[in-house]
């Protein structure tokens, strides 16, 4: 047997018998809003608005019968309302990757081939300590730094700034 | 044209449309989606009622409640003094506006 789940609105005084499913995609719809309306100072104000609204569709749609709201009520309710649009894109749908970080010599701000701009913009270091590392590292080791500094400058692809 | 080169600009209107149906006099939500429906304007409620209350924290339009003869109070909308001298400012804006592209054109 379908489970029924009884509801009220704001604004109404009817209560309204969903089914299950009914009730979900409504709640599914009210969450979404939520979630749009988060920075919103008077999100409680224009989830009323939004609940009002979907009960005067339904006591419209239902008019004086005594049914069960099924799922494509709701669904014909909610289309009419049209999805919570705020204007400015829900955080929600923004990219949840940063774009990933490649290796790759920097010239803005280069002192010689732009390796350690690189460097330091792949490990989000200062790009001082970088250059002292391979200073220090080279006189180390008496030039295979210097050695290794070649290599990547040949090896690694250019790019203009930290952005590119 | 791409069509999605005047989206942005239909956004931006839409609000002064609303404080353009707004200022004809006490309007509630169905009115003003009434009048938008048969434009390029046309909206729903999800977009409405957000940019409703974010124009009445902008101190551009107020409501009262009223009851109403079929179902629950409603909330009719009208323009404060805020709102009417930014209508004001906005139509003068258009007016040089398209004097300017039609100059421009010449």
């Amino acid at each position: 047997m379908d489970k029924t789940i009884v509801i009220g609105l704001t604004g109404h005084g009817e209560r309204y018998r969903l089914r299950q499913d009914a009730y979900d995609r409504l709640a599914d719809y009210l969450d979404r809003a939520a979630t749009r309306l988060q920075s919103d100072p008077d999100r409680a104000e224009v989830l009323g608005d939004l609940e009002r609204s979907v009960g005067d569709k339904l006591a419209a749609l239902l008019g004086t019968e005594d049914r069960l709201v099924t799922a494509s009520d709701i669904e014909g309710v909610l289309e009419e309302i049209g999805a919570v649009d705020t204007g400015h894109e829900p955080v929600a749908d923004q990219p949840a990757t940063p774009p990933r970080r490649r290796l790759q010599r920097i010239r803005e701000g280069q002192k010689v081939a732009g390796v350690c701009t690189g460097l330091a913009a792949y490990a989000q270091l200062d790009v001082d300590w970088v250059r002292t590392g391979f200073i220090f590292a080279t006189l180390l080791t008496v030039g295979f730094f210097g050695l290794v500094y070649v290599g990547m400058a040949f090896v690694l692809p250019v790019a203009e700034t930290r952005e590119a | 044209m791409h069509p999605s080169k005047l989206a942005p600009l239909r956004k931006g209107l839409l609000e002064f449309l609303i404080l353009d149906i707004v200022s004809t006099g006490d309007v509630y939500v169905a009115d003003i989606l009434g009048r938008l429906a048969p434009t390029d304007f046309a909206t729903r409620e999800g977009t409405l009622y957000p940019l409703l209350s974010k124009m009445r924290s902008e101190g551009l339009l107020d409501y009262d409640w009223r009851e109403s003869a079929a179902g629950p109070p409603r909330k009719y909308y009208r323009l404060t003094g805020l709102g009417r001298a930014n209508l004001a400012e906005f139509r003068a804006y258009w007016t040089s506006l398209t004097t300017l592209i039609e100059e421009l054109g010449r």
